[in-house]
This record gives C-alpha cells, structure tokens and sequence, in this order.
C-alpha cells in the first residue's frame, strides 16, 4: 500500500538524527538550494526578457489577450524570485488588470501598452525605475482602468 | 537511513519552473524526482506508480484542481491520500479555500524561495495529518491543533489521578 510506505518513509526521515528540518532546512542544504535555483538566473532572465517582448508585440498588434495572461502569469512567478521584482510587480497588475476587466468589454490596447513599457523599463533599467515607483504606477493605472470600466 | 530515497512529483507546464524546482528538491539529498508537463501526463505517473508527495502547478492546461480531484476522488486514484503542494500566485482568499476544500496539504505562493518550497516539503514530513473521506470533504485534516478540553470531568476515569494521590 502506497500510503503505509508513505508513513514509514516519513517518521524514518522525521526520527532520523536532526530530524526533517535537519536535513531540510539546515543552512547548508538551504544554502545548496538557493545555489541551484540561481544557477537558472540567466535561463531565467532570459525567458522574462523574451515574455516581456512578446507582451509589447501582443499589445501592438492587439489581438491575444490569453497570450498576455499567460505571460504576466509567467513574470509574475518566475521575476522576483531573480532578482527583478519591479518586472514581477507590473506582470502581476498586467493579469489583475485581465482577470478583473468585465470580460464582455474589449481589452484596453492603450493601457497593455503603456504597462508593457512600464514593464520593460523596469527590468532593462531598475535603476531607473526602482520597484515601488513602477508599482505605485502599475498599480494606478489598472485601478485607474477597471474604475472607470462599468460594472458587469 | 532512510529506507528508501523521497519519491517527488513536480507538475508544472512551464519548463524552467519545473527546472527549479527540481533543483531546489535535489539539494536535500537523493530524492528521486519526476516531472510532468500537465495534469493528464501526472495522473499517467501516478497511476503507474504514486510518489510520496506531489507538487502541483495550479495554473496549467489541466489544471491543478482537476488533478487533484482526481487524485482524491477518482474510482482509480491509487492513492486517495497521496500529500499534494500547490503552488499558485493567485492568493484571493477564495482561491486559497478553493485549494483547501479540494483537499490540498500545503501552498506555495509564486514567487517562492528555496526555503518556501523546502519547508513545506518539510510540513508534509512531519506533520502528517489524519485523511478525511466525507460526504462533503476529501483530504488531509485541516485542523492544526487538538484544542484541550477545560470543562468538567464526567467519566469515571477522569477522576483516576485523584483517586490515585
């Protein structure tokens, strides 16, 4: 039976020496997580570029708004956790702004293109545009947006 | 020792989440992971043999709220019980009962840490809860902790400590 093996599999790691969070959450097995998962920073970094580019293109042509979904969603998740929390913070407004339109009114083009840019000032320039500055933008804008949207 | 290495299925449709997280996995030890790419491609895994915890992406094409429904509720699931993570960067309230009520173990809210991913793997380990098969739900015991009774003896037994002084 799965779940009997399950059991005797975790008290056998939960009683071992140090216990689960000895094995864990140590801070050499932490440090050794952190490690390996910033070893894909640059795959990462790539692939929010790439997003961010498609996003800007997706706004142009104004015709995918699942597409941009999916690709805020994807900044969103993958962002902060490399070192680029303004991207993150303006992907995330991106599908707020798309899951809280009134799905029978069409998408603000303009406004995606606007966020668009904000987002690839953000993470071609953090400097410039720190994270609390883009997202106080961000984040005026969507509300900007929906409050002026008539209720569904 | 353990007796066998941690079996963990990663469940994601992006390809470098599923990367990270298998790399994070593979620095507690020699766990052994697998991966699939989508709901349907899990439940192939799953049937053919159950991890020991899944770790599951909500937003796929078959997303993780199907799977999981299959993994609790499904005539064929082979492990009703199996421990399952979602992970989700929606944390609307709703959402999270939503998770909840579809029975899952833990959440990890994206973007996550190292630490985020490993210490609910280490919840799932060490506190594993009593399984609930109801009516109304299916999935771990939500409750966290066994609250002590303050009100008045009315067994026998109760009294035993008294007696024996």
């Amino acid at each position: 039976m799965p779940a009997t093996s399950r059991r005797r599999l975790f008290h056998s790691i939960a009683s071992s020496p140090g216990g689960t969070a000895g094995r864990l959450l140590a801070p050499p097995a932490l440090e050794r997580a952190h490690a390996r998962m910033q070893a894909l920073a640059p795959q990462a970094r790539a692939e929010i570029q790439k997003a961010i580019a498609v996003i800007a293109a997706e706004a142009e042509v104004e015709q995918s708004i699942d597409a941009v979904l999916s690709l805020a969603h994807d900044i969103h998740s993958l962002a902060a956790g490399f070192g680029s929390a303004g991207p993150g913070v303006v992907a995330g407004e991106i599908r707020s702004y798309i899951l809280n339109r009134p799905p029978s009114l069409q998408p603000d083009w303009s406004l995606l293109r606007l966020l668009a840019a904000l987002l690839s000032r953000a993470f071609d320039s953090p400097d410039e545009a720190p994270v609390d500055v883009v997202s106080d933008q961000a984040r005026a804008l969507v509300s900007w947006a929906l409050a002026r949207a008539p209720i569904a | 020792m353990s007796p066998r290495p941690l079996d963990l299925l990663v469940v994601d449709d992006h390809r470098l989440t599923r990367a990270i997280i298998g790399e994070i996995l593979s620095a507690i030890g020699r766990p052994r992971i697998r991966f699939a790419e989508d709901g349907a491609e899990a439940i192939e895994q799953i049937l053919l043999s159950p991890p020991d915890i899944a770790v599951v992406d909500f937003h796929m094409p078959f997303d993780g709220i199907a799977l999981l429904d299959f993994i609790r509720r499904a005539a064929r699931s082979p492990d009703p019980s199996l421990p399952v993570i979602i992970m989700t960067s929606m944390t609307e309230r709703s959402r999270v009962e939503a998770f909840r009520d579809a029975g899952a173990d833990e959440i990890i809210v994206k973007p996550f840490t190292a630490k985020t991913v490993l210490s609910r793997i280490a919840a799932v380990i060490d506190r594993p809860r009593a399984f609930i098969h109801s009516r109304q739900f299916v999935g771990p015991d939500r409750r966290r902790s066994v609250e002590p009774y303050d009100g008045p003896s009315r067994r026998q037994t109760d009294n035993r400590l008294w007696v024996d002084l």
